[in-house]
C-alpha cells in the first residue's frame, strides 16, 4: 500500500487531492520511526491509538484498510476501491474538482 | 407415596449422557491441544518457509475432529452433548450443507437452550435461507435475552449481505457468479433478485434499532451488541454513497487538532490504516 499512496501523493502534489489517515497503531513512537522509514508524509488523525478507536468505531469499520474516497464538494462517491479501480476513481474525481473551479 | 426403586433405563441413560459429553469435551480438547502445539511451533519458526512447511506438518484439519462429532450428533441429536458438538463445528469451517443440517438439528432439540446465542454468532456471516429460519426462529422462541438479541444482530447482517448481493446484481454482475452460488447456493440468489432493496433496507433498519435499544448491553466480543448496531446504522443513515460524509475532528499524530471539513474542494483519500 505505501508505495502506491506515495506515489498518489506525489503525482497529485499540485491539483485538488488530499490523502489524509485516520490510524490505529498503539505505540506512536514507533509508529513515527516507521513513518520516517516509509517517507510517509501524509497527514492522520490520531484514532486513540486502537482499532476500536473513536474514529474507526462512528465509521463503523471492521476491516483494515478501509478506503472512502470524498469528492471536492464533502459527498462520499467510492468505498474500498483499489487498485486500477482507485486510480482511474481519483482522476475522475480530480479532473472533477478541476472543472468545477 | 411409597418411594419408586431407581429407574434402571434412566439411569442407563444417564451413564451414556455423560460419556456422550466426555467423548466430545475430549475430541475437541485434543483438538485444541494440537492446535496450542502448532502455536508454539510457529512461534519459534524463522522464515516462510519454515512456516509453509510447519502448517503442511502440523495444522490440524478439523476434517477428522469434525467426523467424530457429526458422528455423535447423528447418533444422538437431542443429548445436550450434541449441542457442544455443534457449537463447536459451527464456529470451525463447515460447508453450507453442514451447517444446514446441524441447524437443523439445533432447531428440533436445542432452540431454547440458553447457549443458542453462541450458534447466533457463530453463522453470522452467513446469508442462507437456513440460517435466516434458524435466527427467525430464536427471535420467536427463546427466552435468553442474550440468544435473542445475537440473532437479531445476525438476522439483520443476513439482510445486509443480501442488501449487497442485490447492489451486485443490479450492476450487471453474472447472477451464477460462482462465489456467490457456492457460498450461499442459488436459491439465495434467485432470492436476491426476487426481493425489494427497499423492503430489505427497512427491516434491517428495524432489526437495528430493536438490538440497540432492548439488547444493548448484550456482550460481543469486547464490546457490546448495542455498540455494534449503532456502528451499523450510522454507516447505513450517513455513510452511504452520493452521502456528504460526516465531519471527523482530532488531534493528528503530532497532537494539532484538524478537520475533514477543512480539506473541502479538495478530493480526499480518507484511509483507515495502521503500520502492521
Amino acid at each position: 500500500m505505501y508505495p502506491h499512496e506515495r506515489s498518489l501523493v506525489k503525482d497529485y502534489e499540485s491539483r485538488p487531492f488530499a490523502l489524509l489517515g485516520v490510524n490505529s497503531d498503539e505505540d506512536l513512537d514507533k509508529l513515527k520511526v516507521r513513518m520516517e522509514k516509509e517517507n510517509i508524509t501524509w497527514r492522520s488523525w490520531r484514532n486513540g491509538g486502537s482499532t476500536s478507536g473513536p474514529i474507526s468505531t462512528q465509521w463503523n469499520v471492521s476491516g483494515w484498510p478501509t478506503i472512502y474516497l470524498i469528492d471536492s464538494k464533502g459527498v462520499i462517491r467510492y468505498k474500498n476501491v483499489r487498485g486500477d479501480a482507485l486510480d482511474e476513481a481519483i482522476e475522475k474525481l480530480v479532473a472533477e474538482a478541476e472543472a468545477s473551479k | 407415596m411409597a418411594q419408586s426403586p431407581p429407574d434402571k433405563a434412566e439411569a442407563t441413560a444417564a451413564v451414556q449422557e455423560a460419556s456422550l459429553a466426555e467423548q466430545v469435551k475430549a475430541i475437541i480438547a485434543k483438538y485444541d491441544s494440537e492446535m496450542n502445539a502448532f502455536y508454539e511451533a510457529y512461534q519459534a519458526t524463522k522464515d516462510d518457509e519454515a512456516r509453509n512447511d510447519l502448517f503442511a506438518k502440523l495444522y490440524p484439519k478439523p476434517g477428522p475432529y469434525m467426523e467424530r462429532l457429526g458422528a455423535i450428533v447423528k447418533k444422538a441429536p437431542e443429548d445436550p452433548a450434541s449441542l457442544n458438538a455443534i457449537l463447536w463445528m459451527l464456529g470451525n469451517r463447515v460447508t453450507k450443507d453442514q451447517r444446514a443440517e446441524f441447524l437443523g438439528v439445533l432447531l428440533a432439540h436445542h432452540i431454547t437452550a440458553d447457549e443458542i446465542g453462541v450458534a447466533c454468532q457463530a453463522v453470522s456471516r452467513d446469508a442462507s435461507i437456513a440460517t435466516e429460519k434458524f435466527l427467525r426462529r430464536v427471535i420467536t422462541v427463546s427466552k435468553s435475552h442474550e440468544a435473542v438479541g445475537h440473532a437479531t444482530y445476525a438476522l439483520a447482517g443476513v439482510l445486509g449481505r443480501r442488501i449487497s448481493f442485490k447492489e451486485r446484481l443490479t450492476k450487471n454482475f453474472d447472477l451464477n457468479q460462482p462465489d456467490m452460488v457456492r457460498t450461499y447456493g442459488k436459491e439465495v440468489v434467485k432470492l436476491c433478485e426476487a426481493s425489494s432493496a427497499k423492503d430489505l433496507a427497512a427491516e434491517r433498519k428495524a432489526l437495528l434499532e430493536t438490538v440497540r435499544d432492548k439488547f444493548g448491553d448484550v456482550p460481543r466480543y469486547n464490546s457490546t451488541l448495542g455498540k455494534a448496531a449503532k456502528g451499523q446504522l450510522f454507516e447505513a443513515e450517513r455513510l452511504q454513497i452520493g452521502m456528504v460524509a460526516p465531519d471527523i475532528q482530532g488531534d493528528d499524530l503530532d497532537g494539532v487538532d484538524f478537520k475533514l471539513s477543512d480539506y473541502r474542494g479538495k478530493v480526499v483519500f480518507l484511509d483507515f490504516w495502521g503500520d502492521w
